[in-house]
């Protein structure tokens, strides 16, 4: 986890130099706190974003980590709350005490993003997650489908374009 | 003040949604949905295991008072059982320790001193598979020793050991030639990830001859070790640099062939500084 905060810190010392939004959010950088990990979210056009996430979580017997890309795209503001949907990829490592493996994940998911402030926005977003895990040592598998919900709070250097 | 509502309404909704999450099945960001895929497929392994456990390494260590700690390890996790007698008939069993472990061992006390016993081990995994191994034997009577001058080392020193195979009756025991010409003895370095070296120190050339060690006494043997030779084995295996500093177990095995098979094991703790 402290690996992943001081990349999420690096590239963001990397990139703020660049950031504006006078005009829509293009160019836009922000990281946020996801529950349960953390993420880089970069406006590629100004309604388009990508995000370079990690999750972790250490309990009940399971380690797991997750890395991975978002991609959003952003419709209608329905009153202050502005929608989107997206497509999440991830590459994912487990640890049981009889298994350890890996896997990918795939997400569709859509939501919403409310700005309660010039630079800060909370989000949540839903949808169905395809998991598909590998035991390491017997190759046995796991795939199935998960609905996941996502909750965040976003810090955007250049602040939040209306 | 409307936003403020609008903030309270909106966290109002994400802690329903998180409250759903976990009443309904709902995972709470993707690595939940990974933890709960990983469980599922940790059970499935364990309900697809058709394969019993498999047994290696089975050693046994005497000790003064004619108690024996047999151990062995298996390669998955598992439960520890042994039968023995002074016969194959093995009329004791111990108590199935049911916990789940790679690494066995059990402390078998109030054995006759001077005896020869049959064992055997069982292990159970989590699907119910069960392995037993075939007959092994101890002597009660015959103890393997290791003596070191010192227990702490520095890089590239000299370690000198002496073996002894102790006879502790008051009759003559016949067995293999203790000696470390013969594959019969293996000197293993534990790393501290917990990786263990094997490496033999001479090759087998033949059967080792039968001798006989008198009552209460020894024979012994003195081997040297530099510590130049595990670097050499791990740059080869590992290729980076060999951290020689380290807490190290150093594990002595004798292996009888003639007139019965013992398997005996020792370790002693060393530090290289």
């Amino acid at each position: 986890m402290i690996k992943l905060l001081s990349f999420v810190i690096l590239v963001t010392l990397v990139f703020s130099g660049s950031l504006s939004s006078e005009e829509g959010n293009k160019g836009n950088i922000g990281v946020n706190i996801n529950y349960p990990g953390v993420g880089v979210k970069y406006f590629w056009k100004d309604k388009i974003a990508l995000e370079l996430r990690g999750q972790s979580v250490n309990d009940e017997g399971v380690e797991a980590t997750v890395y991975g890309l978002r991609g959003y795209k952003y419709f209608k503001t329905i009153g202050k709350i502005e929608t989107f949907a997206g497509l999440e990829l991830d590459y994912a490592t487990f640890k049981t005490e009889n298994s350890n493996g890996n896997g990918y994940v795939a997400e569709l998911f859509a939501g919403g993003e409310y700005a309660f402030a010039r630079n800060l926005s909370v989000q949540m977003d839903i949808g169905p997650a395809l998991v598909n895990l590998t035991d390491t040592s017997t190759a046995l598998s796991n795939p199935g489908m998960e609905y996941v919900v996502n909750f965040g709070i976003n810090y955007y250097f250049g602040g939040i374009s209306k | 003040m409307r936003k403020i509502y609008l903030l309270i309404s909106l966290f109002g909704v994400m802690a329903l949604s998180i409250t759903a999450a976990y009443t309904t099945g709902l995972r709470f960001g993707v690595v939940n949905a990974v933890k709960v895929k990983a469980k599922e497929l940790d059970i499935k392994k364990i309900r697809e295991d058709k394969t019993p456990p498999i047994i290696s390494e089975i050693y046994t260590s005497v000790d003064d008072n004619s108690n024996v700690t047999i151990s062995w390890v298996t390669n998955e996790l598992a439960t520890t059982q042994v039968e023995y007698g002074t016969t194959n008939n093995y009329v004791n069993t111990t108590i199935e320790d049911d916990k789940y472990v790679i690494k066995h061992n059990v402390l078998l006390v109030g054995l006759s001193s001077s005896t020869i016993y049959h064992f055997l081990v069982k292990s159970c995994d989590k699907n119910n598979n069960i392995v037993s191994s075939a007959d092994n034997l101890f002597h009660t009577g015959l103890r393997l020793n290791i003596n070191m001058n010192k227990s702490i080392y520095q890089k590239g020193e000299t370690i000198t050991v002496v073996v002894e195979l102790l006879n502790k009756t008051s009759q003559n025991i016949n067995v293999s030639t203790f000696s470390f010409l013969y594959e019969s003895l293996n000197l293993n370095l534990r790393l501290p990830n917990g990786i263990i070296l094997t490496h033999t120190v001479f090759t087998l050339d033949s059967i080792p001859p039968e001798i006989s060690i008198g009552p209460g006494s020894s024979i012994k043997q003195e081997i040297a070790i530099t510590n130049d030779i595990w670097y050499e084995i791990f740059a080869q295996m590992y290729s980076q640099p060999f951290q020689n500093a380290g807490d190290y177990s150093l594990k002595v095995i004798y292996r009888s062939f003639t007139p019965h098979i013992f398997n005996l094991m020792e370790e002693k703790n060393i530090i290289i500084e």
